[in-house]
């Protein structure tokens, strides 16, 4: 290999000479000339960068002493914009630092001016010879050792090349060999690097629109094929390969159906884009669900855009994939919500509508007496309430998700400034449904809490309590303060909670079907969620009133004589039980998990 | 005022039926109540009502479609007027039968979106009951 490079080395060797100083220059070219190499004479720097940029350089004798500026600062720069060019430093200046300065920033070689021509020439040999090595050692490396995956992707031979660039293999053979694409021979083979490829296609892309597009192709993070009219693939980019987890050469020339859907027979013409871009002529756009290998749904748009030839017919059609998984699944949860508050406002608002309707309705009002008129308010009033509640707390739930929610943490006093207060504005709520509050309050202690959002988890907590509680009954409120905290719990009679959804029924959005009451399961969860903003905890009990007793279900299921009693007859209790240790002064905490 | 005529009103929302009975008897109208499908068949065995008012959305056992299917499809009920309540933005009864998800679906006499005023859903029940 070293033989071929050694015979075409003096003809195509192309050096870059830097330096202000005429004489040396003209020296240089005329003596190098001779020896076959093509030198080209530079003053300025900003010439140099041009040259090294643009042209094929192979190596670059440098003036270090020959600018203003230091000339050693330059050599970064260059190495920067090709790495694999041999600098040969000239200088002047003997002194020991410059050479050390020279030398740090790794060059070839270093010569003394005036140069010794014969020891310039053995230089330059040498650094041609390692210019072209270098240049092409991945390729020769790659093809002696075992093949790695990363380098495979890199190094294409012509076959790959010319499918790739969609031009004949002869047509790139000839491109190659008069050095018009970079491109290196082995033996009798051509190798070529994928990313100069691509970037000498980059810069002839302009007179050429076939390649452009196939850089555009490649430049796309959608899967991209050109399908042509039987139904094959004719080109496609690498995230189409992707999508599909297939190799390039099992698409190229495939049928569409086989390679997208793994099918055997062609898809309806109805449902095909690809089919109805063709037929119609126009771009086609449908989604596709396609399963992965975990079996997870991926929603792909497909999109099918007619290319058309001179004639106007279509003759091929460009078929992009693109999958919107995420953005499907945020689109249903957002229908899904908007359905739901539409739904739920709509439910709340219906009593509130025809209360009031009847109330201001001339003749309907006058036959509704003072006593069913407050009731009628009374009960507008409690589902304005509700729908109030709904909003607020999907307000804090939806901040709690994003973890936007902020717990501002001060001395409290948990009974005047949170329990007795909600109680008060509950009060509508336990009147409408004839609910007793029977209050049991122990310990006085301030508790470090943030008070807005324990309101709230209070309010839950109650309002709940009336909301499944059975109509005339009492709702038990126990509330201990001491210096570690509180313990909040509420007891009511009325249907309870079945024994396997005691903890299901702190998740957001939970709801049991329950006859003529309507909730939203969002209550007790933002009661929790506060709850773990304060690194407290929220439990729910249930079970059966045994003699005026509650008695939990696992109670009551480990006692032989209680278990013969018929479920049926016995009436039911739910109690939830709010714990918040006191938090630090100081000490506010932002956003729960 | 109008004769007596017999309503059954089907919706699972216990203060909406207490609103709604209240406005229809105050109109002149004897009301029934029920809570779910299983009631208002049950009902349906001992009465026979002029006009059934139903939710299209119970979150019980059957929703309001089931149940009015199974209405119409009993040929002792099956000339009884259905007068349905939405939650849901329905403007034309053809959606309707897409939103059921049944093609033969047996259009109801009439329907109105929750919200709903009480005069006009007094003046929708007497024009199916044809009350002047």
């Amino acid at each position: 290999m070293t033989g071929t490079i050694k015979k075409t080395s003096r003809k195509h060797a192309r050096i870059v000479v830097m330096d202000s100083d005429k004489d040396v220059l003209k020296r240089l070219t005329k003596s190098l000339g001779e020896e076959g190499y093509k030198v080209d004479n530079v003053e300025e720097t900003s010439k140099m960068f041009e040259k090294i940029k643009n042209e094929q350089v192979d190596i670059l004798i440098l003036a270090v002493d020959s600018l203003d500026t230091t000339g050693y600062e330059l050599i970064p720069m260059i190495k920067k914009m090709n790495g694999l060019l041999p600098i040969i430093a000239i200088s002047a200046d003997d002194s020991i630092q410059m050479a050390t300065k020279v030398r740090e920033q790794g060059v070839f070689f270093y010569a003394m001016k005036p140069l010794d021509m014969k020891e310039m020439k053995l230089a330059l040999k040498n650094a041609f010879k390692r210019s072209i090595v270098r240049q092409y050692e991945p390729i020769i490396t790659q093809k002696k050792r075992v093949v790695r995956k990363d380098f495979e992707e890199e190094i294409l031979n012509l076959t790959e090349a010319s499918k790739i660039l969609e031009v004949s293999k002869h047509t790139l053979r000839k491109l190659a060999k008069r050095g018009e694409l970079p491109a290196s021979r082995i033996g009798t083979r051509w190798y070529f690097i994928r990313n100069q490829l691509f970037e000498w296609l980059r810069v002839t892309a302009a007179g050429n629109q076939k390649n452009y597009g196939t850089l555009i192709l490649e430049t796309m993070d959608e899967g991209v094929a050109v399908v042509d009219k039987r139904l094959k693939i004719v080109s496609c980019n690498s995230a189409y390969l992707q999508a599909l987890d297939v190799p390039r050469d099992k698409i190229i020339g495939e049928y569409c159906y086989r390679v997208s859907h793994r099918s055997m027979v062609p898809c309806e013409e109805t449902t095909c884009p690809v089919r109805q871009a063709f037929k119609k002529g126009r771009p086609i756009k449908s989604m596709h669900v396609n399963y992965d290998s975990d079996g997870r749904e991926h929603y792909c748009d497909i999109i099918a855009l007619p290319i058309k030839d001179k004639q106007g017919n279509v003759s091929q059609v460009l078929e992009v994939i693109r999958d919107s998984t995420e953005i499907y699944d945020l689109n249903k949860h957002l229908n899904w919500i908007t359905n739901f508050f539409a739904h739920e406002s709509r439910k709340t608002l219906g009593p509130i509508m025809m209360n009031i309707s009847a109330l201001v309705d001339n003749r309907l009002s006058k036959t509704i007496g003072v006593k069913k008129r407050n009731e009628m308010l009374l009960s507008s009033l409690c589902s304005l309430k509700l729908l109030y509640d709904m909003i607020r707390n999907y307000m804090i739930s939806y901040k709690g998700q994003n973890r936007t929610i902020q717990c501002y943490k001060k001395a409290v006093d948990i009974e005047h400034t949170i329990f007795l207060p909600v109680i008060d504005e509950l009060r509508p709520l336990f009147c409408k449904k004839n609910m007793n509050v029977e209050t049991q309050i122990r310990g006085d202690k301030a508790v470090y809490c943030d008070g807005d959002l324990m309101k709230i988890a209070f309010s839950n907590i109650l309002n709940n309590a009336t909301k499944y509680g059975t109509e005339g009954t009492k709702i038990q409120c126990v509330l201990t303060v001491n210096h570690k905290g509180f313990e909040f719990s509420v007891l009511n009679e009325g249907i309870g909670v079945p024994r396997n959804k005691l903890d299901d029924i702190f998740e957001r959005f939970a709801r049991f079907d329950k006859l003529g009451i309507s909730g939203t399961g969002l209550g007790l969860h933002v009661a929790k969620m506060i709850a773990e903003m304060h690194n407290g905890t929220i439990r729910a009990e249930a079970g059966f009133f045994i003699e005026h007793q509650p008695v939990t279900y696992d109670e009551f299921y480990v006692n032989e004589n209680l278990c013969k009693i018929k479920e049926k007859n016995i009436k039911r209790f739910a109690r939830f039980i709010l714990t918040i240790p006191s938090g630090e002064k100081g000490k506010n905490s932002g956003g729960v998990t | 005022m109008s004769p007596h005529k017999n309503i059954l009103l089907v919706d699972d929302d216990a203060d909406f039926l207490t609103a709604t009975t209240l406005v229809l008897e105050k109109s002149g109208f004897t009301v029934q109540t029920c809570m779910s499908a299983k009631e208002c068949l049950a009902k349906l065995k001992s009465t026979r009502p002029d006009l059934i008012i139903l939710d299209v959305m119970m979150e019980s056992d059957h929703s309001g479609f089931d149940l009015c299917r199974e209405l119409k499809r009993d040929p002792d009920t099956k000339e009884v007027p259905v007068l349905m309540l939405t939650a849901v933005d329905q403007k034309y009864p053809l959606n309707f039968a897409s939103a059921a998800g049944d093609e033969a679906w047996l259009p109801v006499e009439d329907f109105i979106d929750k919200p709903v005023d009480a005069h006009v859903l007094v003046e929708r029940v007497k024009k199916l009951l044809r009350i002047e």
